[in-house]
C-alpha cells in the first residue's frame, strides 16, 4: 500500500528552459543507475529477504527512491515546459520531441529506454545487499558527473541533495548487511542461501 | 556493537548517534547527520547560491514559524469565499508572487524540512531500532509534522487524504478536494 503526499521531497524551482540539461538529467529517471531502477530493485528484493528489518529498510528506501524519481521528473519537466521547436533542434532534443513531445518518458542520457535488465533481484540476501551498495555508488557517480558539468545553482541544489542521499543509503545498506551477517555463521557466510535453503538454515 | 571483519565479506561500520543539523540545513544538505555529510569537491566550488529566504527561518528556533507567517490566505477551502483566482498556469513569475504565495511557499518549505527529518531518521531507525536518541527524535518530529500538515491544510490546501478528512470533519460544508487546490508539486517556480 502506498499513500501520496502532494509535495516534492526537495524543492525544485527552475526558471530557465534548457533541453540540453534535461537530456542529461533524464538519465536519473530512466537510466541504468536511475531512481526508477533503484526503487524497483529495492521493492522487488523485499519479498524474500530473510531479516524482517532489512525488508523494512528496502521498503523505506524503495519508497524514498520514488520521491527522488519525482524530483528528477520535476526537473526535466521544468527544463522543457516552455520548449520551442528551435530550442529542441539546437539542443539535440529533437529526437526525444518527435517521440514524446514534452511528455515524460524514462530513458537514459544516450536515449536507451528504461529496462529492468539493468537492475538485479537475485534472491540471495548477501548478493542483493552487496548489489545495492554498488548501486548507490553508481548513482552517486552519476550525480558527481552531473555536478561537474552543470553550473546553474537552480539545478545543482537538488542534484547535491540527491547525491547525499546515495551516500546515506549506502551506509544503511551496509548496516543491513551487518544485520544479515549476524544471522549467519561467520565461519562461512556462504554455506547456504538464507533466502532459499530453509532446511539448511533451520538445522544450522 | 561488536563486529568482526571476515575474509571474503564486505564490512561497513555501524553508525553511532552524533551531532544533528538543524532542519533547514539538513534538507539543503541531504542528511540530518553531520557524520554522513560528505560533499563533492565540485559542489564546493560555488557557482552561486539560491537564497532560500523565509522570514521565519531562524536557526535554533525551528518550531516558532507561525508568528512570522504573515497574511494567511483564504484558499476557499473553508467554503466561505468562492471564485478566487487559482494560479494554475505558468504566467506569473516568482518576482510577482503575492504575499500569499510567499507565505504558502514558506510554510511548504517547513513541511518539506520536517518531512525530511522523518525520512532520514526513519532509515536510521530501520537499522538502529533500539536507539533511544533516535526514538525520542522520531516521536517529537512525528508530532510536529502532524500539526504542521493540519495547519497547512487549514490555511492553504490538504497535502494528504488524512488532512482532507480532517477538513471535512471540522467543516462539513467544505468544498475542498485535494487535486483542485494549490499547484501540482512539480510546477515549481511559476506558481
Amino acid at each position: 500500500m502506498w499513500i501520496y503526499e502532494k509535495r516534492l521531497q526537495y524543492p525544485v524551482k527552475i526558471t530557465k528552459t534548457c533541453p540540453k540539461t534535461a537530456r542529461l538529467i533524464i538519465s536519473q529517471y530512466g537510466g541504468p543507475d536511475g531512481e526508477l531502477s533503484a526503487s524497483m530493485r529495492y521493492l522487488a528484493q523485499r519479498y524474500t529477504m530473510p531479516v524482517k528489518s532489512v525488508s523494512g529498510l528496502l521498503t523505506d528506501i524503495g519508497t524514498e527512491e520514488l520521491a527522488h524519481m519525482e524530483i528528477i521528473c520535476a526537473m526535466v519537466y521544468q527544463l522543457t515546459r516552455n520548449l520551442t521547436i528551435e530550442e529542441a533542434r539546437e539542443a539535440g532534443f529533437d529526437a526525444y520531441y518527435i517521440d514524446h513531445t514534452k511528455g515524460l518518458w524514462p530513458q537514459a542520457a544516450a536515449g536507451l529506454p528504461f529496462s529492468a535488465v539493468e537492475f538485479q533481484s537475485k534472491g540471495d540476501a548477501i548478493t542483493d545487499l552487496t548489489e545495492n551498495l554498488a548501486a548507490e555508488q553508481k548513482a552517486r557517480t552519476v550525480y558527481d558527473n552531473l555536478l561537474r558539468m552543470i553550473t546553474d545553482p537552480e539545478i545543482r541544489e537538488p542534484l547535491k541533495f540527491l547525491r547525499t542521499r546515495e551516500i546515506v543509503h549506502f551506509q544503511r545498506f551496509g548496516e543491513a548487511l551487518e544485520k544479515t551477517k549476524e544471522t549467519l555463521d561467520a565461519k562461512n557466510y556462504y554455506y547456504f542461501n538464507p533466502e532459499f535453503d530453509q532446511r539448511a538454515a533451520d538445522h544450522h | 556493537m561488536e563486529r568482526q571483519e571476515h575474509l571474503a565479506m564486505a564490512s561497513i561500520p555501524v553508525q553511532q548517534w552524533g551531532e544533528l543539523y538543524e532542519q533547514a540545513r539538513a534538507l539543503s544538505i541531504g542528511t540530518i547527520f553531520r557524520d554522513l555529510d560528505k560533499p563533492f569537491f565540485a559542489s564546493e566550488e560555488e557557482f552561486g547560491n539560491i537564497p532560500r529566504s523565509c522570514p521565519s527561518q531562524r536557526p535554533g528556533d525551528p518550531g516558532q514559524f507561525e508568528e512570522a507567517m504573515n497574511a494567511p490566505e483564504d484558499c476557499g477551502c473553508g467554503g466561505q469565499k468562492e471564485g478566487q483566482s487559482e494560479s494554475g498556469g505558468c504566467a506569473e513569475q516568482t518576482q510577482n508572487a503575492s504575499q500569499q504565495q510567499q507565505g504558502r511557499e514558506c510554510m511548504m518549505l517547513q513541511v518539506m524540512e520536517i518531512g525530511f527529518l522523518l525520512d532520514d531518521i526513519r532509515l536510521y531507525m530501520d537499522t538502529h531500532p533500539q536507539d533511544e536518541n533516535g526514538l525520542q527524535f522520531l516521536k517529537q518530529t512525528v508530532q510536529r509534522r502532524r500539526q504542521l500538515l493540519q495547519e497547512f491544510a487549514g490555511r492553504y490546501y490538504p497535502l494528504t487524504m488524512d488532512c482532507m478528512a480532517q477538513l471535512y470533519e471540522e467543516n462539513p460544508e467544505s468544498k475542498c478536494y485535494c487535486w483542485e487546490k494549490g499547484p501540482m508539486p512539480w510546477e515549481g517556480a511559476c506558481v
